[in-house]
């Protein structure tokens, strides 16, 4: 089955993105209570752009594909709580990230280690789970209302960054963009 | 699962995440706990794991600022750069955290439950030149 994307050249439609208010049960980097509230905060930044569920176009070094998403209608309680926007769409944008890259690369959260501003999260093939010595950083940057050419930017940024970086090790970046219902996915060796 | 102890200490940091603006007080209190449960997860990490002893030592070094446990942190620190195998990834961040502490201890520590942080320290000394 196929979609035409914003180019008129065909993609795949694959299967639907894992189910993002439990994606803790196969990712043993979340627990349940953070994995519920990001689930939660995506819900409400996608809904205040799109009706569930929606199809999100993904690319990487992965062919182009579109997944469904689905989340509950947000009640007014949580739209009150994520009211900080930017809170809400970084959260949302882990969310979403953690379930794509599960669903493209069969990667999951082993650990979530905290850095000054937030935390960082690592991810890495199952039975792969007892160190972070090979794990993939998982760098997300979100943006709520986004067209093409601003989350490709985005992107180009956050590759440049992480490549000039001092030793983290390899990572994978991903731009969640809301209002486009994108996800752009990268992978970044840090040779030094 | 890396180990028993990172993995409290992910659960107890990420209970603390939930509580900042709410109940500012509880969520130092849980930062504080996550910081001596990373502490001793970094313990249990073989010396040849570089990376992964550097991830969780920025981790302790983060959870003791954001305790806001910046007299811990003072003693602290200067511990966990000794080891010798710290990428310099590792290196800045914790050179960082520390510096803030550096800058924000002005005053007594306004977590009272440091004293256990000392007994499971287990850094690479750096070589003797």
């Amino acid at each position: 089955m196929t979609r035409k994307n914003d180019d008129g050249l065909a993609v795949p439609f694959k299967e639907p993105l894992p189910e993002l208010s439990e994606l803790h049960v196969r990712h043993p980097g979340l627990t349940i209570h953070i994995c519920r509230a990001y689930a939660e905060a995506a819900g409400v930044c996608l809904a205040r752009h799109h009706t569930s569920p929606v199809e999100m176009s993904l690319t990487g070094p992965f062919s182009p594909c579109r997944r469904q998403v689905s989340w509950p209608d947000p009640t007014r309680r949580a739209i009150r709580a994520w009211g900080n926007r930017d809170d809400a769409t970084r959260d949302g944008a882990y969310s979403l990230s953690l379930a794509a890259v599960e669903a493209e690369y069969g990667l999951t959260a082993i650990a979530r280690a905290d850095t000054r501003t937030g935390a960082d999260f690592y991810v890495a093939p199952h039975g792969e789970h007892e160190d972070l010595e090979n794990a993939y950083r998982l760098e997300v940057s979100g943006l709520d209302r986004t067209g093409e050419s601003r989350l490709q930017s985005r992107l180009r940024r956050k590759i440049t960054q992480v490549a000039e970086g001092d030793g983290s090790g390899p990572s994978l970046v991903v731009v969640v963009g809301f209002s486009a219902g994108r996800i752009a996915m990268a992978e970044v060796e840090d040779e030094k | 699962m890396i180990n028993p102890e990172h993995e409290q200490a992910q659960k107890l940091s990420s209970r603390a995440a939930l509580l900042k603006g709410s109940n500012e007080e509880e969520a130092r209190r849980l930062f504080a706990r996550a910081a001596r449960m990373e502490l001793q997860a970094l313990g249990k990490i073989p010396t040849d794991k570089a990376r992964t002893r550097g991830i969780l030592s920025v981790s302790f070094a983060a959870l003791l600022i954001k305790a806001e446990d910046y007299r811990a942190a003072r003693k602290e620190l200067p511990r966990l750069l000794e080891d010798a195998s710290l990428s310099p990834s590792s290196r800045r961040q914790i050179e960082d955290l520390l510096e803030e502490a550096r800058q924000r201890d002005h005053g007594p520590s306004r977590i009272d439950k440091t004293a256990d942080l000392q007994p499971s320290m287990h850094v690479a000394r750096k070589p003797k030149s």
